[in-house]
């Protein structure tokens, strides 16, 4: 008995251990893409908590030969469907105010001098805007769109993550920037 | 190309997911078509602005209550099978029925485990053989080693391996 029990603590320990460390080091990032998904913290949030659950449920089946991410992605691509599907509302929730930036504090609208033109983020308006436009598009459009040009994965990993083809995730990808740019009014002549 | 393909193919293109013949095709195409140049420029002004969204941070303990649903959710999963005994012997079942489901499902352990040969012979018990396989795939989603079962003439299921049985059984309780 003592020796079973043992081992099988031992097992379980290490496997949470391994898995509490991919948490504290990914979480963020799924945070991150967990809310452009949802559009508000309280979806993220949930979100972000249920893909982790499940992958420490299904921990088994992670093949490691597959980035840690690419896997969580697939969770959440799935999570974020199950969500909507319960609670349709979800993507009728308004938006948070302010979104907080990496250093904690509200967003400065202007360009960060010390940095180069590339890695300035958006003035706050222009954000809000993305993300309510984001907001409009159908699921899976928005899931590849975000995939594709927040996280800068391929369209091999992006197909993988949306369990479809590449073909698919290359159309999506084409209507989903084309039906995102109409939406985000008068953006379009402020960024070219 | 014409216009309507490279319209097509622009996304494809700003992303380089296009083959070396197709990418050079567009360029040579866009050198010389404003109408595609603009879109192109559209498009690829889109994805930029994108990358340049702001990095949305969780509140400070989000790893920490992420860890700790974890822990919660393993000790009911572990604490799960206890329940579903309790729930056999109080609820409508009577304690004779109880203690006899809970005995077919130590016997699906125990042939689960590899016990060659065994072969008990007691009446009432057919419903566990029958329904092996489901009963298996059920418990194997426990943690074997915080069931206990306790047969009038002692039966310890320790681990599967290391089991001692007798067949006599009156009764049986269940702790975990
Ligand atoms: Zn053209």
């Amino acid at each position: 008995m003592e020796i079973a029990d043992t081992v099988a603590e031992t097992v379980q320990r290490e496997d949470r251990r391994e898995f509490n460390a991919l948490v504290k080091r990914y979480h963020k990032q799924a945070y991150n893409v967990a809310y452009r998904m949802a559009g508000n913290h309280a979806d993220a949030e949930d979100l972000t908590q249920e893909a982790f659950i499940r992958a420490y449920r299904f921990f088994d089946q992670y093949r490691r030969d597959l980035p840690f991410e690419n896997w969580l992605y697939k969770i959440m691509s799935n999570v974020f469907i199950d969500m909507l599907r319960r609670k349709p509302k979800a993507k009728l929730r308004s938006l948070d105010e302010p979104i907080a930036t990496e250093d904690g504090e509200t967003q400065m609208d202007l360009p960060d001098p010390s940095s180069g033109p590339e890695e300035t983020v958006l003035s706050h308006d222009m954000d809000r805007r993305i993300q309510a436009a984001l907001n409009t598009l159908p699921e899976v459009f928005r899931l590849t769109v975000i995939y594709a040009d927040i996280e800068g994965l391929s369209y091999e990993e992006i197909a993988e993550a949306t369990n479809t083809n590449i073909g698919t995730v290359r159309s999506r990808l084409h209507r989903g920037r084309k039906l995102l740019r109409n939406r985000i009014q008068g953006l379009a002549s402020e960024f070219v | 190309m014409n216009c309507r393909k490279v319209m097509n193919l622009i996304s494809a293109y700003i992303d380089g997911e296009l083959t070396g013949a197709e990418m050079l095709a567009i360029r040579r195409h866009l050198s010389e078509c404003s109408e595609c140049t603009r879109e192109y420029e559209s498009l690829r002004g889109l994805k930029e602005a994108m990358s340049r969204l702001r990095t949305v941070v969780p509140r400070k303990d989000l790893a920490a209550a992420v860890v700790a649903k974890i822990e919660e959710q393993q000790f009911t999963r572990t604490h799960r099978f206890g329940t579903w005994a309790a729930r056999l012997t109080f609820a409508k079942l009577s304690p004779v029925t109880a203690a006899l489901a809970v005995f077919g499902a130590a016997l699906v352990l125990l042939t689960a485990g590899g016990m060659e040969g065994f072969n008990p012979d007691i009446s009432g018990n057919q419903t566990a053989f029958l329904s092996q396989t489901h009963q298996v795939s059920f418990l194997s989603e426990i943690s074997l080693p915080h069931v206990e079962f306790q047969f009038s003439k002692p039966l310890v299921v320790t681990s599967a391996a290391q089991t001692s049985f007798s067949p006599e059984v009156q009764f049986a309780s269940f702790n975990r």
